[in-house]
């Protein structure tokens, strides 16, 4: 606590003007990204025909595949990426654990039994319902957690909050495993759900959750600068004047909205959460108000660019995105980690 | 006293049975499939001489000293030769549909009034206790796929029956799936029988439909996520298609490789252009969802109405969970249901309307029965559908 108390700069701000060029150099790359993302698949298709199918549509196959599947799943992938890095991010900073991830708030937990309940008990069978039932399932499990943190003196602290989604995380999981154990058939309906993939998806999914996750992106970058302030630590935070109970609520509601809604459309994708906030922090330091907008741009480069491998490593097979970004990102994160170790 | 004078009396019949006759003591010792059917006291001198059996497979060999008499169905689909056989397990292994389901009505009959236990263990997660519990003397895992780990802990509950190493897990064919538990049970001799009358079925078929050899025809199932399982050639129920003559195209057939179902992403639908195309599905949503794919409704197969869907649910008609079976007894029901669709869907065919007037009329003399029959025989023409770790039901 004295640590925090007298914040010394752990590594040195980056130049204002540099943190403000590397946004459109991001966006240039997510475009590239999202562009790679529609031209290479399982099916071949020429550069030439891939510039037709988006600008004169005549209902081939080959128009149909751009349209009726990459497109759909180069937009997905950038949104949930990008809802990912960010949720990530928040969840970080406001319970200054660095390992936090939308784990650890429960809220893969909670979606995935609300998914693996309805597939049992209603004998539900389509992905528009799982989104339904796994954002239902996210944000009570949300309010739930911040709920049973916030017993006992001293309200919902980083710490206990951590606790309260480990020990619920547990609680339901056992449930999930319970289901799937009792009934097979449920395990073989929901696995491409669990094992997260953004294929398969189409664009009507998406707009149903879009409204839901566009808030929560927004309400995200305005509450940068009380999140810096919070992740400096609650006595920090109060003694300038911040009302964290306020800021703490409005960014678990973010959280919700973000992670339960790109577990709804994706099923829970793991890694992106937890590695792109600490990637991003590498770069441009320790404020939030850098931090969100980069971990979004990152988290959604970063997905769309794991899935285009996903389908091109196997071909004519593809990979769930779950399984290639823990692929991906775990030996990048690994030679982060020593490079940084090493200066 | 006069129990172990008994025992060593027996065991001593055993013996001398044992070394008496090897080479061939079914053809003197089951003298009509009568006598072999009805394992009754009148029947056992003749399984006398048949026991010990040895039985090879993946693990080692394995030797059933006596004629079984608590037999659990440890494989998927090991319950239906049994039955055939006359043999009524006292537990089988619940696979797919409703859980109460262990025997499928397709062996209602040769179940009778028996009420096996249904085990039901997800793959991978034996439950050797209530296995333990059920004091088998023989348990068969042919169609189980089970490691090697497994068959060890296994082993020391009773004598168990492996899959073959000759086939992927799960691939053993129907043949081969009865012919050892036949042997297993001591009914080896009507097991062989009942292989040549179902293989003399395939035959038939062949010979009344030979529109069927050489055209293309693949069975699909969706992932859920986009993309599509199809079965390899390793698939039981892939190979009941070959064995009537029917081809997996090269491509799917080299993506499967070695195991007995491949994927193919949701882009590449146009690889399922087949002649006929079997789509595996649970529910009305799942085959609505495929119908309403806009890169299906392109492809040929869609448009002539050559796809038949087959319900596995086990809440439909029993054609798709029979198909998926692939079993002795479960086969007569996918010719009855199956086979006038897959006729059906043939003669949609566009393009070659002249197939469907050689049903009619030249099929014999033709050259190309003679080549395919040729072609049908590199395919181990005995086959059957293997359960799948991943895409079964």
């Amino acid at each position: 606590m004295t640590a925090t108390a007298q914040p010394a700069p752990l590594r040195p701000r980056r130049p204002r003007p540099l943190l403000w060029l590397g946004l459109p150099l991001c966006f240039g790359v997510l475009g590239l990204a999202l562009l790679s993302s529609i031209a290479f698949g399982a099916a071949d298709i020429d550069a030439a025909t891939v510039w037709r199918a988006l600008t004169d549509f005549n209902g081939s196959t080959d128009h149909l595949i751009i349209r009726t599947l990459r497109v759909p799943r180069a937009v997905i992938g950038a949104l949930v990426g990008a809802a990912l890095g960010v949720s990530g991010a928040i969840m970080q900073g406001l319970t200054r654990n660095p390992m936090a991830d939308p784990g650890i708030l429960g809220i893969n937990a909670g979606a995935a039994l609300a998914v693996v309940a309805s597939v049992f008990f209603l004998g539900t069978s389509s992905l528009m319902l799982y989104a339904w039932f796994a954002f239902a399932g996210a944000g009570l499990t949300a309010l739930a957690v911040y709920g049973l943190g916030s017993f006992g003196y001293g309200g919902p602290t980083p710490l206990k909050i951590t606790i309260a989604g480990a020990a619920i995380t547990a609680f339901l999981s056992s449930f999930t495993t319970g289901i799937l154990i009792f009934n097979q058939r449920t395990l073989e309906e929901v696995r491409f759900w669990l094992a997260g993939s953004i294929a398969g998806r189409d664009l009507h999914l998406l707009l149903q959750v879009l409204p839901y996750m566009g808030v929560g992106l927004i309400v995200a970058l305005l509450l940068g600068r009380q999140i810096t302030t919070l992740s400096l630590g609650d006595d920090v935070a109060r003694g300038l004047g911040q009302r964290t109970g306020w800021v703490k609520a409005a960014a678990a509601l973010v959280v919700v909205l973000l992670a339960g809604g790109s577990v709804a459309v994706a099923g829970p994708i793991g890694f992106v959460g937890l590695v792109i906030p600490h990637v991003v922090r590498f770069f441009v330091g320790v404020d939030y108000r850098w931090i969100l907008p980069y971990s979004a741009l990152v988290g959604a480069i970063f997905l769309v660019l794991s899935d285009v491998a996903a389908r091109l490593v196997l071909r004519p097979t593809e990979l769930p995105v779950g399984v290639m970004t823990a692929l991906i990102g775990g030996p990048f994160f690994v030679y982060l980690v020593r490079w940084k170790v090493k200066r | 006293m006069k129990q172990r004078t008994l025992l060593i009396l027996i065991l001593a019949t055993l013996l001398l049975a044992a070394c008496g006759a090897p080479a061939a003591p079914a053809e003197t010792t089951n003298p009509s499939p009568a006598v072999a059917n009805s394992p009754s006291p009148e029947a056992t001198p003749s399984t006398a001489t048949a026991f010990p059996v040895t039985i090879e497979h993946k693990f080692g060999s394995t030797e059933i000293a006596r004629r079984p008499e608590r037999v659990v169905a440890l494989g998927y689909s090991d319950q239906d030769p049994m039955l055939a056989l006359g043999i009524k397990p006292v537990a089988v292994r619940y696979w797919f549909g409703d859980p109460s389901i262990g025997v499928w009505p397709w062996a209602q009959d040769e179940l009778g009034d028996a009420e096996p236990e249904v085990l039901n263990m997800p793959f991978g997660e034996l439950n050797f206790e209530a296995i333990a519990a059920l004091q088998p003397d023989l348990i068969t895992a042919v169609s189980a796929g089970i490691t090697g780990e497994e068959y060890e802990t296994l082993s020391e509950i009773a004598p168990t029956v492996a899959q073959s190493g000759e086939y992927v897990d799960f691939g053993v064919p129907w043949q081969e799936q009865t012919q050892v538990i036949g042997r297993a049970l001591g009914e080896e001799e009507r097991a062989r029988e009942m292989v040549a009358e179902m293989e003399a079925r395939f035959d038939q078929v062949r010979a009344e439909h030979p529109e069927f050899t050489g055209a293309t025809a693949a069975i699909a199932a969706p992932t859920g996520d986009g993309q599509f399982y199809f079965s390899g050639p390793q698939h039981e129920r892939q190979r009941f298609l070959t064995s009537l003559g029917f081809m997996l195209p090269d491509e799917l057939a080299q993506i499967a490789g070695d195991a007995f179902y491949g994927t193919i992403s949701g882009e590449r639908l146009d690889l399922l252009d087949t002649d006929v195309l079997i789509w595996t599905v649970t529910s009305a949503e799942e085959r609505a969802a495929i119908e309403d794919n806009p890169l299906y409704q392109q492809l040929d197969v869609a448009q002539d109405g050559r796809a038949i869907f087959l319900d596995i649910s086990g809440n439909g008609d029993l054609a798709g969970p029979a198909l998926v079976f692939s079993s002795v007894l479960s086969l007569p029901v996918v010719f009855d249901e199956l086979m006038p669709q897959l006729a059906a869907a043939l003669d949609r065919q566009t393009g070659a309307p002249e197939a469907t007037s050689d049903t009619v009329g030249t099929p014999e003399a033709s050259g190309p029965s003679t080549d395919l029959g040729l072609d049908v025989q590199e395919f181990p023409a005995d086959v059957e559908l293997a359960l799948g770790k991943e895409p079964t039901p």
